[in-house]
């Protein structure tokens, strides 16, 4: 077999980008118009969650920071969505730079301390943040907002406009919009990853020195970098309103938060669209899971869901072991057989556009505390 | 009336019932009793994370499945404590030691995230496994020491009264024996030598014929079987038993173990004698904090002294000379 | 007759092949000198020998007749290897008796032990006022005595010296070497050591060998190599 090796940026490989983006096109179309409403409210829980993973694949995955309470800011965007929606009549679009804004900034909050406490302590407060954050969402004196232990009921109005050229359901419409709105973060986020940000970042994370030495403001890169990522997974929240219109305590908490991670690990850390994959595995791991249970003899309903935690569990050990750089490394290396995309030799660009590589982190790699 | 409830120290947001003696004096007993719970957790998180620089997410559950255990034994088939306790804190140990072996080793080798992860999914299997074999409601408590309503010692006749449950006691002297047993097996061993050599300088461990991956599954085998009895005596203290038993408590274990700097010993007893402290004085003292919020008092311990002294309270600076 | 014979040993920290093909013999009895430039391989040579983990490494390592390959470390300390890594290595926490208790890790008969760590005393009289001080606190070449008198608690039949005189005062490093001597003279260890003090490692040594970039270049009586231009050039500085 030979290796078909194509540069970056020319005509070849833009024609097989259209196709890709044109191929993921068509599909989220078909899904629309073609899935039941129950499937279609499962699509568009696995747009939000992509979101979510991505946020936590921009600090984990490119900025090598094991930040992994991410379920925390996004329970926060869901109940800031619902409370602004439902007792403030703000619209749903409206939530959404609001939810951003202040996922960044709590997330800026927090990534202060990120700059002293990294690695392991940094996974400790994350996952505190985590197990606290149903309890915080519980008390009392915020009750009257988040509706306390019950949590809190938002149904969004959410009707396919007449323009379309088509017909959908609402629940498909529903569907169509978290896409696009995912497509467009996601693009935003592939872009910067490519771009001196980007670079900036892995940089940090590869050599936190050498990155201060040649102009990387540590402290500002990953304050910002835990900011951002907080945002994604905060507007995911609010999406996530969208597609679910209930918010619970436990929204925000510790199994949401490892569920994240489980999905994160799949997908394949530091990988644009292994957000994607682990999307959809967070959607669809606990129904099979559930589905394999059942057939198991001696398996309740009720014992089904316990069961369901543990395949996550499993599932997350499993990947550890035999697929430490999740599933998009996985097929990179099986494409990397068959074609190799070269980098554009550039003429004119200055030398830093060039000088590090962009490497998503595939064994995990991290630094001990 | 109270002498105290008389002076003028009515703060906002203050509760009254913090001047009454006997309430203050139950408070801290309660703070204490769950303060040994929580070093105990402290502890099997610093044996860990001496050897082998991890913290192991999973400790928790691994001591739940061991009371449960517990319970089926002598709740459910009449066998007494003092044989079906030991039995649990035997195989926990065994069993820590194999997933030590069998699923931490491999990856810690390769460094990285990976060993986080795979305590967070083994946290996720054994919560699930405990739910599916004993159910998710909660079953009768373990309870080793004598549990009646009488059962305590009269130490104030009132007003205002003061008095201490056994099983307060027992725990406390469980602790004090388990930290006694520790010392001797690290101070006065070989094989605590071993794992103290390991702790100190890995490589020159290795260089001197000291068994490492052992010492490291001697470090899980003792946390896990530590972790077996904090969830034995926290179900007997809370009088509560369902597979939830220690989710949270070992967040205040590793707030406690934070305390005392990760790597030592009286940092985690002490460590946890505050978190018990803090857990228990705080709500009563400021109305506006509920007592629910003792998560968040957990993880405000853990930030602040990460933030402010990451070295523990004992703050011993590394003493290496080069 | 030989003690340990090293062929081909290749050796690599993750993707990056730092020996390749390693020859090399030591009698029984003798002292061997590895020289060499900074990052030639030496220190990674001594710990390829030790089968230390995180270094992948292949070919044949024979100890007193058979192989060392694939052992654990701590197989090898008990077939009679010890090692005094570059930088020591000391337990900082523990305290100096603590430290040569823990040299004697693999061995049963405690009596004997106390009296090898009396002994020791009496050779480093600074360790013995320290017995009960915490290593960490002792100095460069206190630390470095206590690293010796650790290794040589096991008892060895080879002794692996990783630069013993790393930022030592003269008269300590004068003293050592003294001590590696009458180590082999009278108790017969053999000793293995990597040196960049050559006038003195080579007045010590029978035989030498010179390593560089991962493969060895030269070698020969010690006596020779202290003449030979080359050597005198790269490695004696004179
Ligand atoms: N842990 C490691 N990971 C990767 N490369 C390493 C590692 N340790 C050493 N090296 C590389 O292996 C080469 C040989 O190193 P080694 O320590 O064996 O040199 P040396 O001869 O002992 O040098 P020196 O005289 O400076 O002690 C060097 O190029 C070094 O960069
Ligand atoms: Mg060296």
């Amino acid at each position: 077999m030979t290796t078909r090796t194509i540069q970056h940026g020319s005509t070849e490989h833009r024609i097989w980008q259209v196709l890709l983006y044109g191929g993921i096109a068509a599909v989220v179309l078909a899904i629309a118009l073609t899935q039941p409403d129950y499937r279609m409210a499962q699509f568009s829980a696995v747009a939000a969650w992509s979101v979510a993973l991505l946020g936590m694949n921009l600090i984990i995955g490119y900025g090598g920071q094991m930040a992994l309470g991410h379920s925390a800011f996004f329970g926060f965007g869901s109940y800031l969505t619902a409370i602004l929606y439902a007792d403030y009549g703000v619209s749903f679009v409206g939530t959404l730079p609001i939810s951003a804004l202040a996922g960044a900034a709590i997330g800026f909050l927090l990534g202060l301390p990120a700059l002293r406490i990294s690695g392991l302590y940094l996974a400790l407060v994350t996952l505190a943040l985590a197990l606290a954050f149903p309890a915080i969402a519980k008390m009392d004196q915020l009750s009257a907002l988040t509706g306390g232990a019950n949590g809190k009921l938002a149904y969004i109005q959410w009707l396919p406009p007449t323009w379309l050229p088509f017909t959908v359901t609402s629940a498909a419409w529903v569907f169509l919009t978290l896409s696009a709105f995912a497509a467009v973060l996601f693009l935003l986020a592939s872009n910067a990853m490519r771009s001196r940000v980007g670079r900036a970042v892995v940089a940090l994370r590869d050599n936190q020195i050498g990155a201060a030495v040649s102009g990387v403001h540590p402290a500002t890169w990953k304050t910002s970098t835990f900011a951002v990522s907080a945002a994604y997974a905060s507007l995911a929240g609010s999406l996530m309103m969208l597609a679910v219109p209930i918010v619970t305590p436990d929204s925000g908490g510790f199994l949401v938060a490892v569920t994240l991670i489980t999905g994160m690990v799949i997908g394949g850390a530091g990988t644009i669209s292994g957000a994607v994959i682990g999307g959809v595995a967070v959607v669809w791991l606990p129904e099979l899971s559930k589905h394999w249970a059942g057939a198991l003899p001696l398996v309740s309903e009720s014992d089904g869901t316990a069961l369901s935690t543990a395949v996550y569990g499993a599932v997350l050990i499993l990947v550890v072991f035999v697929m430490p750089g999740g599933v998009v490394t996985f097929v990179r290396r099986l494409r990397a057989r068959f074609v190799v995309v070269v980098p554009q030799v550039p003429a004119t660009s200055p030398p830093v556009a060039h000088a590090a590589p962009l490497s998503p982190t595939p064994e995990l790699e991290m630094e001990r505390p | 009336m109270n002498l105290l409830q008389t002076l003028p120290w009515a703060v906002p947001g203050v509760n009254d019932a913090f001047f009454d003696l006997s309430y203050v004096l139950q408070l801290v007993t309660t703070g204490l009793a769950n303060g040994a719970v929580y070093a105990l957790m402290a502890l099997s998180v610093v044996i860990v994370y001496r050897t082998t620089g991890h913290m192991n997410f999973a400790q928790g559950e691994m001591g739940t499945i061991g009371c449960l255990l517990v319970f089926s034994i002598s709740v459910e088939r009449g066998v007494p404590y003092w044989i079906s306790i030991p039995a649990a804190i035997a195989l926990s140990m065994v069993v820590g030691a194999v997933l030590q072996r069998t699923l931490v080793q491999p990856v810690e080798r390769r460094g990285g995230m990976g060993v986080v992860l795979v305590t967070l999914g083994l946290f996720l299997i054994i919560n699930a496994v405990d739910a599916v074999i004993w159910g998710a409601d909660p079953v009768t408590p373990v309870t080793p020491f004598p549990s009646e309503a009488g059962d305590r010692f009269i130490i104030l006749d009132g007003p205002p009264q003061f008095a201490i449950r056994y099983s307060t006691i027992g725990i406390w002297i469980t602790l004090a024996v388990v930290v006694g047993l520790l010392w001797l097996l690290l101070q006065r061993t070989r094989l605590g030598l071993g794992y103290r050599a390991v702790a100190a300088n890995p490589e020159s461990a290795l260089l001197v014929g000291i068994p490492k991956d052992r010492m490291l599954m001697l470090g899980w085998a003792l946390a896990a079987g530590i972790g077996t009895l904090a969830a034995v005596l926290f179900s007997q203290k809370t009088g509560s038993l369902d597979f939830n038993l220690m989710a949270a408590v070992i967040l205040y274990g590793l707030a406690a173990a934070a305390l005392g700097g990760f790597d030592s010993i009286p940092g985690a007893v002490v460590g946890g004698a505050v978190v018990g402290l803090v857990e228990s004085l705080v709500p009563a003292f400021f109305s506006f904090i509920g007592s629910e919020l003792s998560l968040v008092m957990a993880l405000v311990v853990i930030v602040a002294v990460l933030l402010v002294r990451p070295q523990g309270i004992f703050g011993k600076a590394k003493v290496v000379r080069v | 007759m030989t003690l340990l014979t090293v062929e081909g040993l290749e050796a690599s920290y993750g993707p990056v092949r730092v020996l390749h093909g390693i020859d090399l013999t030591v009698e029984r009895g003798e002292v061997v000198v590895l020289l060499g430039a900074n990052g030639a391989g030496k220190t990674t040579t001594l710990r390829a020998l030790c089968q230390l983990p995180g270094l992948s490494t292949s070919g044949r390592v024979d100890f007193d007749g058979r192989s060392l390959v694939g052992c654990r470390t701590e197989e090898v300390v008990r077939r009679g290897i010890a090692h005094v890594p570059q930088g020591r290595g000391t337990f900082p926490e523990l305290s100096v008796e603590e430290n040569l208790d823990a040299g004697a890790y693999l061995r049963r008969d405690r009596r004997e032990v106390r009296q090898d760590i009396e002994r020791w005393y009496d050779t480093f009289p600074r360790l013995a006022d320290r017995r009960h001080q915490s290593a960490g606190t002792l100095s460069g070449g206190e630390q470095q005595m206590l690293a010796v008198a650790r290794a040589c608690l096991s008892r060895p039949q080879l002794l692996l010296l990783d630069e013993p005189s790393l930022g030592l005062a003269p008269l300590v490093i004068q003293h050592l070497f003294e001590i590696f001597a009458e180590l082999n003279r009278s108790d017969g260890t053999t000793i293995l050591v990597v040196e960049q003090n050559a006038t003195l490692a080579l007045s010590i040594a029978t035989r030498a060998y010179v390593i560089e970039s991962g493969q060895i270049v030269l070698t020969g009586p010690a006596a020779e190599l202290h003449h030979d231009d080359g050597v005198r050039r790269a490695y004696l500085g004179f």
